[in-house]
């Protein structure tokens, strides 16, 4: 949950709430691809660009 | 931290719970795990002996032989190490038995005596480091047990992050606590009843400052400094603990065990009255490692009789230190100021597990437990004679009552919670309450700073009611946002470019300074204050170095020559467009074109580009611009323009210099351009201007001009373009021929008139007029031929 003191001092209206979380890009999309390895993603390797 | 199955089970019965489920009850319980190892003995054939014999070897002097009772037989081994005597209880690898690394232990001859197996040390049988000799064991083993039944079966070390405002969290008994209500199961209370035998020589006191709050101690007597339990070594070593000796071990293991830290001096180089206070600036103190402090007027020291003896909560001094001689003991047990404890860790870079405890708040009422749990641990191990245990206390603090609506459980979480659930978790997680049909109302443990606040607690029983148990619904209201202007370039450049073939890339943003240097020298690099990789410290200046790696690491790996462009902020030392304070940071379009790309179809003969290709990319993009040459570090002298929209420097574009082609190893020439999107803006940049078609025919002729070698073509042809402006032109450059002396450029002029045919005259007038412009205009001449 987000702490109201994150709100208050973005001078949200202190009725605001939220959740916050978070997940690399790349995450998701070894989940979707079934990609093994997130060096991957950055390594440019043609094998892998072409893939896409 | 890690934290250790058995351990845990100590404080909560979880025995019979699946590692599978219990990591993911402390993933519930906001527990992020980092890692998690499954501990599976697997000693085959090493079994549990009694020396009972030990004679020299008659023919090496370094070794001597045993003769050692595994139960059923008695063997002779010969064993180099000298730290046990008739007696000892040790750990047997018997003949084809296998050791750390699945190293083979079988019958050897060893100098004319045959060697019927092993005795192994810690490190040998991959349970801890420890170079002193061979592992001795506690006497009450039986000869002949098997060595994996005494070591815990089915064990798990996790690794778990826990987030800073968890403190209390710090320990077994912290994690136990959270998991007691998960699993329904109560925690366990270890406090023992003590039975002091001695009087109290030492007097102690918190000191006259509130950043200690309580000052714990107890002295101990004619203790031996010996090897702590098995059992314990096990745990510290699991945890990631060095073992030492039994006093800094137990100390440690209360500490992992609650996460109160001890401190344990040598009592007999102690004098007087222990207190606390802040060190005065010319003071020193000796540290544990050997070095000379300089303390300040705010590091928190330990004194006696106003001497320094320790730095509070972070490191002992030398001088107090219990070593191998050490008899008596003062153990100490304290809780001090956060923030105090803090600064001293930060500005003597010294960081320990206990200062990062302290640092995250231990709990204020655990002192006297850290005490009982000491004297608990060390007492079955040996007889000891123990003080009462003293404490001098202040507590200030108030524990301010922190009542809200039972409604705002529901504004905050969508949730309606059973009075069950509220008073289970409370009474679980230690915390007082009072409930009323409208009300909650609660007071914070002494262990839970983080509950401030009607919303923290009320974020515990999302924690505890468990995410995965809130029902999924999807957002309400119109979710038709515009993606934004950042979106739709980036998207318009991506489309753009990987429908001309290019491969978009992604590469890391840390290089070296020297990589910068290559293409901006004028840039000043970002240096990282916390670099991941000690070579690459920097932040990137241009995107080229990383294109360049990519398309040789595609060359050699896959013998591909292709075109690459990525999309991503540079950095350097200026002045930031919006914000001050922050280094500039220029979002940016870099692509790398080789002269030749690899075809994979039948054919199999490259698509050969040229500067000109470039240019056309870059047009087919950004529109008309106007170009103009100009030397850059790294690219070729001559092939090299800045690319200029509507008056602004919108990139560069050219081919790499000769000279950076052969670092690189590259045997053709490859092109590169760099583009400045903050000036680009996806909606104004392709414009349409619609020329009517004209229904009379085209003259065609072709004009070749001597021109000086920097001349501008772009800068022909719109002189041309404006002469003509009347009609429908084509035009283009048709030649570009240069040697060391001439250049001659030729221009291909098509135009139609909107209103006649012209004729011979007309069309030699036109071209009277152009040659006659163009030449006095540039200072070129009509190349006339023989």
């Amino acid at each position: 949950m987000v702490d109201p003191n994150v709100f208050k001092n973005v001078n949200y209206p202190a009725s605001t709430q939220g959740f916050a979380f978070g997940v690399g890009v790349e995450r998701l999309a070894m989940l979707r691809y079934g990609i093994d390895h997130i060096k991957n993603f950055y390594e440019n390797d043609l094998r892998f660009l072409e893939q896409f | 931290m890690k934290i250790l199955k058995s351990w845990l089970q100590d404080w909560v019965d979880i025995e019979k719970i699946t590692g599978d489920v219990l990591s993911e009850a402390l993933e519930s319980l906001g527990f992020e795990i980092e890692s998690r190892t499954d501990i599976k003995p697997n000693y085959k054939n090493i079994v549990v002996g009694k020396v009972i014999d030990i004679y020299p070897h008659p023919n090496a002097d370094k070794v001597r032989v045993t003769k050692v009772d595994t139960g059923n037989n008695t063997f002779e081994i010969v064993c180099g190490a000298w730290n046990f005597d008739i007696g000892a209880i040790v750990p047997v690898a018997l003949p084809k038995s296998e050791i750390k690394d699945n190293f083979l232990i079988d019958k050897r001859d060893i100098r004319g005596i045959e060697s019927n197996g092993m005795i192994c040390s810690a490190t040998e049988l991959d349970l801890w480091e420890d170079n002193t000799g061979i592992l001795k064991l506690e006497d009450s083993i039986k000869p002949g047990t098997d060595f994996s039944s005494i070591y815990p079966q089915n064990d798990i070390v996790w690794e778990i992050a826990v987030t800073p405002n968890r403190g209390d969290c710090m320990s077994h008994l912290g994690i136990a606590r959270e998991l007691s209500h998960y699993f329904k199961k109560p925690l366990g209370d270890k406090t023992v009843k003590l039975t002091p035998s001695i009087e109290n020589i030492l007097s102690i006191s918190s000191g006259k400052i509130k950043e200690c709050n309580s000052y714990a101690g107890i002295e101990i007597e004619n203790i031996q400094i010996t090897d702590s339990s098995f059992d314990i070594r096990y745990r510290l070593s699991q945890v990631g603990t060095r073992v030492i000796n039994n006093v800094v071990d137990y100390t440690n293991y209360v500490l992992y065990d609650i996460g109160q830290p001890l401190h344990a001096f040598d009592r007999d180089k102690l004098f007087g009255n222990i207190s606390v206070r802040f060190a005065q600036d010319s003071e020193e103190l000796l540290t544990l490692d050997n070095q000379k402090r300089k303390l300040t007027k705010n590091d928190l020291i330990i004194v006696a009789d106003d001497r320094p003896i320790a730095l509070a909560g972070v490191m002992g001094g030398l001088d107090t230190e219990v070593t191998s001689e050490t008899t008596n003991l003062l153990i100490e047990s304290a809780y001090f100021d956060k923030v105090s404890i803090m600064n001293t860790s930060r500005k003597l870079n010294l960081i320990s597990d206990a200062s990062i405890r302290f640092e995250r708040g231990i709990d204020r009422n655990l002192q006297m437990l850290g005490l009982n749990r000491f004297i608990n641990i060390f007492q079955n191990n040996q007889d000891l004679d123990y003080s009462e245990p003293f404490e001098d206390i202040k507590d200030e603090y108030d524990n301010p009552e922190i009542s809200f609506s039972r409604t705002e459980i529901y504004k905050l979480l969508g949730i309606n919670l059973q009075d069950e659930f509220i008073e289970n978790m409370l009474n679980y997680l230690g915390i007082d309450y009072e409930i009323t049909d409208s009300d909650i109302k609660f007071s914070q443990p002494s262990w839970r700073y983080d509950l401030e606040r009607p919303v923290d607690l009320i974020e515990e029983f999302a924690k505890h009611y468990g995410f995965n148990n809130f029902e999924s619904t999807l957002p309400i209201g119109s979710n038709k946002n515009d993606v934004g202007s950042y979106w739709k370039l980036k998207k318009y450049l991506t489309d753009s470019l990987t429908s001309k073939n290019m491969y978009e890339t992604q590469t890391l943003s840390f290089v070296s300074d020297e990589s910068n240097k290559i293409f901006t020298p004028e840039k000043i690099s970002v240096e990282i204050n916390n670099p991941i990789d000690q070579t690459n410290k920097y932040l990137r200046t241009n995107l080229y170095t990383s294109l360049l790696e990519t398309y040789k690491f595609n060359l050699e790996q896959n013998n591909q020559s292709k075109m690459f462009f990525e999309i991503n902020n540079i950095f350097d030392m200026g002045d930031h467009l919006k914000y001050e304070h922050i280094p500039n940071q220029t979002y940016t379009l870099s692509g790398i074109v080789p002269k030749e790309v690899t075809n994979t179809d039948r054919r199999n003969d490259s698509t050969v580009n040229d500067i000109y290709y470039v240019k056309q990319l870059l047009v087919s993009i950004l529109g008309e611009c106007s170009l103009q040459q100009i030397e850059k570090p790294g690219f070729h002298k001559n092939i090299s323009y800045l690319v200029i929209k509507d008056d602004i420097i919108l990139g560069h574009f050219g081919q790499l210099s000769i000279e950076m082609q052969d670092n690189y190893e590259l045997d053709k020439p490859v092109y590169l351009f760099s583009i400045d999107l903050t000036n680009v803006d996806k909606d104004n940049l392709v414009q349409v201007n619609y020329k009517p078609l004209s229904p009379y025919p085209f003259v065609k002729f072709d004009l070749s001009f001597i021109v000086n070698p920097s001349f501008n073509s772009q800068d022909l042809i719109n002189e041309v373009e404006h002469i003509l402006s009347e009609n429908e032109n084509i035009l283009t450059i048709f030649d570009d021929f240069k040697n060391e002396k001439t250049r001659n450029l030729g221009i291909r002029i098509s135009t139609r008139s909107y209103t006649k045919t012209y004729s011979e005259d007309e069309v030699s007038d036109v071209l009277n007029q152009i040659v006659e412009t163009v030449e006095a205009k540039f200072s070129i001449k009509l190349n006339k031929g023989k």
